[in-house]
């Protein structure tokens, strides 16, 4: 038995409204040492947001507003390029950035083996997920695609 | 006024002077423990009103999170504590209630590391405080 997947999901109906056990499974313990931003990006060291001061990290260069653009600039620095949509294409890993209207509340990062999606929420575990399963009053809904090309495996 | 007149009244005096020491000391002792309970009840409501809030800006701008920043000196050492035991985003409090800043550039986002340099400065500077 795994002690991190066995453990439920904590109870964020609130926040989550379509979150159910049934369709998405937890993948960690929860940790405050990164968020949604930096796990999308990879970065399991630091949290990520703009226009914070050393509350967060966020890529020299890039506005510290929080717009959407300033997002999209900041995932480039990591190699993704903005791309029409979320289906899973082969040799591809995407991201989706969820805003509510213009300001970015998410960003999940595909897990393309599984054909799925993995997020951080706030402090609580990431999860794996369909990415529907986060759309809500909090993170409202994935605005942008952006992809980057996986590195070929070597055989 | 008798010698023993005189030493009676001054005694009394400092009897008197030590009790209102002892008032002020236990007024002390009450508001200390006073803000150490409004800093708990701040720091509950403030964790769970922003567990799955993804904004820094927001977290760090939540009534609760700015009741504790006016608590002021009175709850360093209760920030410091739980910056260590539980760390999140107490960076921004320390630095406004202190006016120091001890987090290099490249620690920026990480907590462990921050939670890390601000004990340091509390060691540095314990007399400050």
């Amino acid at each position: 038995m795994d002690p991190v997947l066995d453990k439920e999901i904590p109870n964020l109906d609130a926040e989550f409204p379509n979150l159910r056990a049934s369709n998405a499974k937890r993948t960690s313990e929860p940790t405050p040492q990164y968020n949604c931003i930096a796990w999308a990006a990879g970065d399991t060291k630091r949290k990520w947001w703009p226009g914070v001061g050393k509350e967060a990290f966020w890529p020299h260069g890039v506005s510290g507003k929080a717009k959407v653009e300033s997002f999209i600039a900041a995932y480039r620095t990591k190699g993704y390029s903005v791309c029409a949509d979320g289906s899973f294409e082969a040799g591809f890993e995407k991201i989706a950035i969820y805003a509510d209207g213009t300001e970015p509340r998410h960003a999940a990062r595909q897990v393309p083996d599984r054909q799925k999606w993995t997020s951080k929420l706030g402090n609580s575990p990431d999860i794996e997920h369909d990415l529907a399963d986060v759309e809500g009053p909090l993170y409202g809904r994935p605005r942008i695609f952006m992809r980057r090309r996986l590195p070929r495996q070597t055989r | 006024m008798s010698r023993d007149a005189a030493a009676a009244i001054y005694y009394e005096e400092e009897w008197v002077d030590d009790r209102k020491e002892e008032v002020k000391r236990s007024e002390e002792w009450m508001a200390s423990s006073n803000a150490e309970r409004e800093f708990y009840r701040l720091c509950a409501w403030w964790e769970l009103d922003t567990r799955s809030e993804p904004s820094i800006a927001k977290i760090i701008a939540h009534p609760a999170y700015r009741e504790i920043v006016a608590l002021g000196r009175a709850v360093l050492p209760l920030i410091l504590v739980q910056f260590q035991v539980r760390p999140n985003h107490w960076h921004t409090a320390l630095s406004e209630i202190t006016g120091a800043d001890p987090v290099p550039a490249d620690h920026a986002g990480d907590l462990a590391a921050m939670a890390k340099d601000w004990l340091k400065w509390a060691a540095e500077n314990s007399g400050t405080f």
